[in-house]
């Protein structure tokens, strides 16, 4: 979803247009910023449009199962929240929505809202449609679009503005992190350190709150550790940290890469075989693969 | 003559051009061909700035034969003036056969090599040299640079290039759609010829341009012009009278090149830009490739543009999303930096990391406009390649028959 949102803020032109003719771009993903009551909320996206004066703060719930505590913090936020402590630009920060995009339950989720007394725009994600399901936006022409419904083309959507996130299985994991440690190895670098291929996987990570800190960055380090184990051996190690780098590192071993194209070629195709065996060994673990 | 400058080698060089346009005008029976003043466009990786110095240094360490497995066993030398230097290679692969380039890189990065060798050889040696170094490419022109070309002189002869029996595995399903198509024609109908072709009744989507004859005056007498053959891979041939023409025209298109692959690194690569507190933003946007892809799936697709191989030089493994759908984290052999992309039937989507090169773009479009789509289009921000960033008017104005 933060893929999609950003996509049609960039104008992407298998999405719909409505948010980039509107003039949003995108602010922020994952800021973290207090309310007028000093109390925290991050929303996945920021959107800004200063010719609309307007910003939405989208919040998505994949289940369905609506927070009220939250809820209420995000209706606790005001104009002035918004432009001193989520950065918002004048004069976009004038007004603003929390826009819910449900997957599920959007009946449920739209009596609560009311029973609750909260006007946020409510969105079902319903197959290829963006619907409207309660209260209202802002501005009218978002009104207009998601009613009945916006049409959205899933299939042919962007995927790799960001490309991981903890929920991200663990054979595309395997997917990013071994293109990195092959490119590392192409351009035969000496020496990378370990958080330098957990950064080119998802290079805001140290930003990207504390679910992704914990639990992605841990995962990615594992997956370099077993990578360079037991599929690139032959090209680089894993080395301990020392007195001059505090975290382990990638080192380069002399390898027969000093050869003639063709011959290069063969052998960054065996790179990638061993890299789709792996990704193959991470779907089916119990099964044996050879190649 | 011995060249130390450039101005002696406009001298000797214009020479040639002079001697070879004679010759060939009056019906000389020697093949003038492979002695025609030739120039490369080649773009390397030495370094942003202007400098002498780390052109000489990635001269000395990635080609010369003293260091480097990488090597091409170059000999470089220093001449009398700044960022401007002679490189001899093997012509052959013949130990007692060299061809000499003078390499003009007052542009650090985008680099024209010089030579009046045999075609046979200066073409394999830049072969060999694109192939075996890192951080080297040619400079990729596709149709809309060609058209450009065009453009600012007599546009007086064209070929075209059209393969696509790679992508559908043989000629025997490529006989279903015009899978290949080559042509010739020099003479002033050029223009009309290819107009033709191209009617949507005709074979708009094989007619692609791969060389145009341009014939180009840098000033008003019609006794000083170049004739100039430029090729989609950067291989430009020049005869006619005035050296100082050809290299006009050829930096006019060249600036082009580089000021398109500057637009697309400038607004196309992904910036993750995050403070200290909390939250990052995303800049940049992914290039859009849209063509018609009339013989199959996005799956033979990336098979086609992920081989490892030249001409794309792409290593990935396409990731199925949902049908016709493929999501590809890739290296970019040129260069060795990550680059993503996702792949549709008829579009691609091109993600370029921090540091990844904008040549990949042009590589990929042009490449595909001779075995996919000659019509194929590249999009940034709702932008066409070909409009980013026009040129700063050098060749405003098209000059004088002749």
């Amino acid at each position: 979803m933060v893929n999609l949102v950003i996509g049609m803020a960039k104008g992407d032109s298998a999405l719909p247009t409505v948010l980039h003719e509107e003039g949003y771009q995108l602010h922020y993903i994952e800021r973290e910023f207090v309310n007028s009551q000093e109390q925290s909320v991050t929303p996945e996206v920021i959107l800004t449009s200063e010719r609309a004066e307007n910003a939405l703060l989208f919040e998505w719930k994949a289940g369905g199962n609506l927070d009220r505590d939250q809820l209420e913090r995000y209706a606790a936020v005001t104009a002035q929240d918004l432009g001193q402590r989520a950065l918002v630009p004048r004069p976009a920060e004038r007004t603003h929505d929390v826009v819910v995009v449900v997957g599920d339950k959007a009946d449920i989720c739209a009596n609560l809202l009311n029973d609750w007394a909260i006007p946020f725009p409510l969105i079902e994600q319903l197959g290829n449609q963006l619907r409207l399901v309660a209260n209202r936006f802002t501005l009218q022409q978002l009104n207009e679009a998601f009613s009945p419904s916006l049409m959205v083309n899933w299939d042919h959507g962007p995927l790799s503005y960001v490309q991981v996130d903890p929920d991200t299985p663990s054979d595309v994991l395997v997917d990013k992190v071994g293109r990195f440690i092959i490119s590392v190895i192409v351009k035969r670098e000496p020496r990378v350190r370990l958080g330098e291929v957990v950064e080119a996987v998802l290079p805001p990570i140290a930003s990207t709150g504390p679910r992704y800190v914990k639990c992605l960055r841990p995962k990615l380090e594992e997956v370099v550790e077993r990578l360079v184990a037991n599929e690139f051996q032959d090209y680089v190690e894993l080395r301990p940290s020392n007195h001059s780098l505090h975290e382990p590192w990638l080192r380069r071993r002399d390898s027969d890469l000093s050869i003639d194209m063709d011959r290069r070629t063969q052998k960054y195709k065996a790179l990638e075989r061993q890299l789709r065996q792996a990704i193959e060994r991470e779907r089916n673990p119990q099964q044996q693969f050879e190649y | 003559m011995e060249i130390t400058t450039r101005r002696e080698m406009a001298h000797v060089f214009e020479e040639r051009m002079t001697s070879t346009y004679e010759a060939r005008r009056d019906g000389d029976p020697l093949d003038v061909d492979t002695n025609l003043v030739k120039a490369y466009m080649l773009e390397a990786h030495a370094g942003e700035g202007d400098r002498h110095s780390d052109v000489l240094t990635f001269l000395v360490e990635r080609l010369s034969g003293e260091v480097g497995p990488f090597s091409v066993c170059a000999r470089v030398e220093e001449t009398g003036e700044e960022s401007f230097f002679r490189l001899d290679m093997p012509g052959d692969g013949q130990a007692d056969a060299w061809v000499t380039f003078w390499v003009d890189a007052t542009d650090s990065r985008f680099w024209t090599l010089h030579t009046m060798g045999r075609s046979t050889e200066t073409d394999w040696s830049v072969h060999r040299l694109i192939t075996r170094t890192l951080g080297m490419d040619r400079a990729w022109l596709p149709v809309a640079l060609l058209e450009y070309a065009t453009a600012h002189g007599d546009f007086r002869g064209l070929g075209l290039d059209y393969d696509a029996r790679q992508l559908v595995g043989g000629e025997e399903d490529a006989i279903q759609n015009v899978g290949y198509l080559k042509m010739q024609l020099w003479g002033n109908q050029a223009p009309r010829v290819l107009k033709v072709l191209r009617r949507f009744d005709a074979f708009p989507h094989q007619a692609t341009l791969a060389k145009v004859m341009v014939k180009y005056w840098l000033g008003g007498s019609p006794d000083e012009f170049a004739l100039l053959d430029l090729k989609f891979d950067g291989k430009v041939t020049a005869r006619g009278t005035s050296f100082a023409s050809h290299q006009t025209l050829l930096t006019a298109v060249y600036r082009r090149y580089a000021a398109i692959v500057r637009a697309i690194e400038d607004r196309a690569r992904l910036a993750y830009e995050h403070e200290s507190d909390s939250g990052w933003r995303v800049r940049g946007s992914p290039v859009e490739l849209h063509f018609q892809h009339p013989f199959g799936s996005a799956e033979e697709l990336c098979n086609h543009l992920f081989t490892a191989g030249p001409p794309f030089r792409l290593l990935g493994i396409p990731l199925r999303i949902a049908s016709d759908y493929y999501t590809v984290s890739a290296v970019d052999l040129h260069v060795g930096h990550p680059i993503d992309f996702e792949v549709t039937q008829d579009a691609v989507r091109v993600y370029l990391r921090p540091q990844s090169c904008g040549n990949t773009v042009v590589r990929l479009l042009t490449n595909l406009q001779h075995s996919l789509d000659a019509l194929a289009e590249a999009e940034l921000n709702g932008v066409q390649l070909s409009e980013l960033e026009p040129a700063d008017g050098e060749l405003g104005h098209r000059h004088g028959q002749g």
